[in-house]
C-alpha cells in the first residue's frame, strides 16, 4: 500500500515538462566538477549496477555508444555479471557491492538497472557522490523514494539524472507525439493502452548453487522472479503500464487527476503476490480519459496505444503507426510531423485510405533507431554537453506517480483522485 | 522474356522429425526421465516458424525457460532484421560505407565469424550476396536473368573482402557504397544456437528447437530414447523422406534449391548465390550438415552447394565431428546422393 501520496500541482508539471522538453542548456560553470568526465578527451566512464535481462540490453547498447565506456559493473549475481562484462567488452572492473561502484573514480555515471525497491537507495548514493545516474523506469518504488531523488538532483543541478522511458526515443512515438500536438487527431478525447501477454511472466531460474539471503531474497528464484513480489515489484503496471502512461502524460501534457481500476492474482495461482490482471482507467484534466489493461493469459492486441481525437485514430505499436482518418474528417489531410498539411499525389491517397485501412506514419532515418541506443546515447550526451535531459527527474516523477497510485487504487478499491 | 517463381512448400519441412523411432532395446534405462512431461510451442520469427519442443519433470518450468529462449529468438530478428528500419543491421547497412559503424559485441562476434567461413570456404558463403539476390529478383518474388552489365555492376558490391573489422573499437567498414550485409544465411543457425543455450541453462536437458526447413538444435534426446531422429526428404519431391539421422547436442541445417527457383528459357535457376561468380548454382540440389554448432551448420550447408562433392569430401577429411548427405542429379538424371562421415 502506498500511504506516502505526495501533492503534485499541475503548475508544477507544466513547468517541468516545458523545461525538459526545451532541452535547456544548464548554466552550472563546474557541470563537471563532481563526476567529471574523462578530462583527456571527453569520455563518459560509466559503472553499471544490475546486469540482468533489463541490465544485459543496457550494456548491449551502451558498449555501441561513442565516447562512453563501461568502466565498472555490479551484480551479486555472478553469472550475470559475468555475461554483463562480456558483453561490455571493456575489461570492466567487476564487483558485488554498488557502493564500491560508486567510490570508484573510474565511473563518472551510473546506470541503474536493479530491481524496482533498489533504486532510490543506488540513485541516492550515487547523487551524493557526485555520480550523473540513468535509472531504469519505474524511476521509485515509492512516491516518497521519488521525492527523494527529484530533491537529490534538485540539489546537484549540476549531474544529470534520467530516467529510462525508452519509448519516448522510438522515432515512430516522437513522430506520434508531436502528430497530436499539431493537431493532426484533432482533440485527443480517449487513449487506450494495452500490453496483453500469454505467460507467467516468470523467468527460469538457473540450476545453480546460489544464496541470495544477504541481500534479502530467500531464494533464487525471489531473486530472479522479483516481479512477482511485492516486496520488491510494483508489478504490471510498474513494469508495463508506466511505458504506456508516460507517454499517456506527454501527449496529454498533464499527470491523470484521477485514477481507479481493478487487479487480481486471477490465473497464475503459482504463489506470486503482484496482479496478474489489472484493468486501470484514469481521468485527466478536462474530461480526457485513459485506459490501461495488462493480462497475461492473452497475447491478443499485444502491445499497442490508440490514440482517438475527433478528426482521426492513431494506432500505435513501439515500431510502428496507423493513422484512421474519422468519416467526418476533412479528405485532403495527412499529417506529417508536427503539421496538418494538404495532400496531393500519393498522400492524397494514402489519405484516403487511411478511413479503412490506415496510413502508415513513415519514420524512415539513417540513425540508429533502437530506443534504448538513443536514451543511452542521450544521457551520454547530456553529461558531455551539460544539458538537460528529455526523460528527466519530473517526467520519472510524474510517470511514476500515475502507476503508483494506480496500485493504490487497485489495493483499495477507491476512485484515488491526484 | 517470362519468368516465374516456384516457392517451395514451407509447410512441408526439408528436414522434419520424429520423436519416438529408436528401439526399446537401445532405451538407456532412466526410470525419472519416463516421469518428464512434454511441452511445445511455435511462434512466427525471422519470417519463419520456430518451434520448441521440451521434455522436463514439471510444464510450469519448461514454459519459463520456452518463453526466454522465444524471447531471445525475438530479439535477435529485431537486430538482425534487414525488413525493419530499426535494426542494428540497417543502421549498419545504411552507414558503414560512410563511416566505421559500432556494432553490438555478440553480432560482431558473429559478423566475425561469418566472414571467417567466408575464408574457410573461399568465398562460398558470403553475407554480402543481398544485392545479388535482389538483381535475379529472388528478395520480390520477381525472378530475373540481370544483362551482364547489371551483374558486373553488382558484383562490384558484392564479396567479405569489402568488409573491415577492427577488433579495438569494435567497429565495421564498407569499403563501397552499396555493399549490403544480409544474415539471412546463418542467422537461423545462430538463433537455435543460443535458444538452446538459455533451455540448457534452464535445466532442460530434453529439447528441439526448429526454425522452419533450415534449421535444428538438438538439446540430448527425448525421454527414453537416445537421440533426435531427423528426416530428410528428397529434394525432388518433399513430402517423400530419404533417409534418416540421429543427431543429440547437435545442430542440423538444410539447403536446397527446391525452397525457392524460377524459370527462364527452359532453364531452372536455384535462389542460392555462388558469391564468386554472381550466378546461381547448379549441380547440387541439397545439403544437409550436421555439425556441434547451428552457425557452422548453416554456413557449410550454403558453402557445401556452391562447392560441390569434391570440395566437401576434402573439407570433411579433416572434420569428423561433422556429418554431410548431399543430392544432385547424377548423370544419369537421376538421384544421386553422397554421405560424409555417416
Amino acid at each position: 500500500m502506498i500511504k506516502d501520496k505526495m501533492k503534485l500541482s499541475r503548475r508544477t508539471f507544466l513547468e517541468t515538462t516545458s523545461l525538459s522538453a526545451a532541452g535547456l542548456m544548464l548554466a552550472s560553470p563546474d557541470r563537471f566538477a563532481a563526476g567529471s568526465v574523462d578530462g583527456t578527451n571527453g569520455r563518459v566512464n560509466v559503472g553499471v549496477v544490475g546486469a540482468g535481462a533489463q541490465g544485459g540490453s543496457l550494456i548491449r547498447s551502451l558498449a555501441t555508444v561513442p565516447n562512453a565506456k563501461i568502466t565498472a559493473m555490479c551484480d551479486i549475481f555472478e553469472p550475470n555479471l559475468k555475461k554483463g562484462a562480456t558483453l561490455a567488452a571493456s575489461d570492466p572492473k567487476q564487483l558485488g557491492d554498488y557502493r564500491k561502484l560508486i567510490e570508484s573514480k573510474d565511473v563518472d555515471a551510473v546506470v541503474i538497472a536493479t530491481p524496482l525497491h533498489l533504486h532510490a537507495d543506488v540513485a541516492l548514493a550515487a547523487l551524493a557522490a557526485g555520480k550523473h545516474v540513468f535509472v531504469e523506469k519505474t524511476m521509485a518504488y515509492s512516491v516518497n523514494q521519488c521525492e527523494q531523488i527529484v530533491r537529490a538532483a534538485k540539489d546537484r543541478p549540476s549531474l544529470v539524472v534520467q530516467v529510462g522511458h525508452q519509448h519516448r526515443h522510438d522515432p515512430v512515438i516522437r513522430k506520434v507525439v508531436n502528430m497530436c500536438h499539431g493537431g493532426a487527431l484533432g482533440t485527443v478525447t480517449h487513449i487506450r493502452c494495452s500490453w496483453h501477454r500469454n505467460g507467467n511472466w516468470r523467468r527460469p531460474v538457473p540450476k545453480i548453487n546460489f544464496d541470495p539471503s544477504p541481500w534479502g531474497y530467500p531464494d533464487l528464484e525471489h531473486l530472479i522472479n522479483w516481479r512477482m513480489y511485492k516486496r520488491y515489484s510494483q508489478g504490471l503496471m510498474a513494469e508495463l503500464g508506466s511505458h504506456m502512461i508516460e507517454i499517456v502524460n506527454l501527449i496529454y501534457q498533464s499527470i491523470p487527476s484521477a485514477v481507479a481500476g481493478m487487479g487480481g492474482i486471477d490465473y497464475w495461482k503459482d504463489g506470486r503476490e503482484t496482479y496478474d490482471n489489472v484493468a486501470v482507467v484514469y481521468s485527466y484534466p478536462a474530461g480526457r480519459k485513459a485506459i490501461f489493461t495488462s493480462t497475461t493469459t492473452n497475447a491478443h492486441d499485444g502491445e499497442k496505444i490508440e490514440i482517438m481525437g475527433t478528426e482521426g485514430t492513431i494506432e500505435m505499436g513501439w515500431n510502428q503507426a496507423l493513422y484512421f482518418r474519422e468519416k467526418e474528417a476533412p479528405e485532403l489531410v495527412k499529417a506529417d510531423g508536427a503539421t496538418v498539411i494538404t495532400a496531393t499525389g500519393e498522400t492524397m491517397k494514402a489519405a484516403q485510405q487511411s478511413q479503412t485501412q490506415g496510413a502508415k506514419v513513415e519514420t524512415q532515418t539513417r540513425e540508429r533507431a533502437s530506443a534504448i541506443y538513443k536514451e543511452l546515447e542521450s544521457f551520454v550526451s547530456c553529461i558531455r554537453d551539460g544539458k538537460k535531459p528529455d526523460v528527466d527527474v519530473h517526467v520519472g516523477r510524474n510517470a511514476a506517480l500515475s502507476i503508483l497510485l494506480a496500485n493504490q487504487a487497485m489495493e483499495e478499491g477507491r476512485v484515488i483522485r491526484f | 522474356m517470362r519468368s516465374t517463381i516456384l516457392l517451395g512448400i514451407t509447410l512441408l519441412t526439408a528436414v522434419t522429425f520424429v520423436l519416438a523411432a529408436t528401439p526399446a532395446a537401445e532405451r538407456p534405462p532412466d526410470a525419472t526421465r519416463s516421469q518428464f512431461v512434454m511441452y511445445q510451442e511455435a511462434r512466427r520469427l525471422m519470417w519463419t516458424k520456430f518451434e520448441i519442443v521440451a521434455y522436463g519433470p514439471g510444464r510450469a518450468k519448461l514454459v519459463e525457460a520456452t518463453n526466454a529462449a522465444f524471447e531471445e529468438i525475438g530479439r535477435l530478428d529485431q537486430q538482425m532484421s534487414n525488413y525493419s528500419e530499426t535494426s542494428e543491421l540497417t543502421y549498419i547497412n545504411r552507414n558503414a560505407a560512410r563511416a566505421g559503424v559500432i556494432v553490438e559485441k555478440e553480432l560482431f562476434d558473429l559478423l566475425e565469424q561469418s566472414v571467417a567461413y567466408s575464408r574457410k570456404t573461399s568465398g562460398a558463403f558470403d553475407i554480402t550476396v543481398g544485392p545479388l539476390m535482389r538483381a535475379w529478383g529472388f528478395f520480390n518474388g520477381q525472378g530475373r536473368v540481370p544483362e551482364p552489365r547489371e551483374l558486373s555492376s553488382v558484383m562490384a558490391r558484392v564479396g567479405y573482402r569489402h568488409l573491415t573489422f577492427n577488433d579495438a573499437k569494435r567497429t565495421i567498414r564498407f569499403d563501397h557504397d552499396g555493399v549490403e550485409l544480409d544474415l539471412g544465411g546463418i542467422a537461423k543457425g545462430y538463433a537455435v544456437d543460443k535458444a538452446a543455450a538459455i533451455l540448457s541453462e534452464s535445466g532442460v536437458t530434453s529439447a528441439l528447437i526448429t526454425s522452419g526447413a533450415s534449421s535444428i538444435r538438438a538439446i540430448g534426446a527425448p525421454p527414453n530414447q537416445k537421440a533426435w531422429r531427423v528426416q530428410v526428404s528428397d529434394p525432388l519431391d518433399r513430402s517423400r523422406s530419404v533417409t534418416s539421422i540421429e543427431i543429440k547436442d547437435q545442430s542440423v541445417s538444410t539447403s536446397g534449391c527446391n525452397e525457392k527457383t524460377f524459370k527462364h528459357a527452359g532453364k531452372t535457376y536455384c535462389h542460392i548465390m555462388d558469391p564468386r561468380t554472381g550466378h546461381p548454382i547448379e549441380g547440387i540440389l541439397s545439403a544437409t550438415i550436421i555439425s556441434p554448432s547451428g552457425v557452422e551448420a548453416e554456413a557449410l550447408s550454403k558453402a557445401v552447394m556452391v562447392m560441390g562433392v569434391e570440395w566437401s569430401k576434402g573439407y570433411l577429411r579433416n572434420r569428423p565431428d561433422l556429418r554431410a548427405i548431399l543430392y544432385y542429379s547424377d548423370a544419369e538424371g537421376g538421384l544421386g546422393c553422397t554421405k560424409l562421415n555417416l
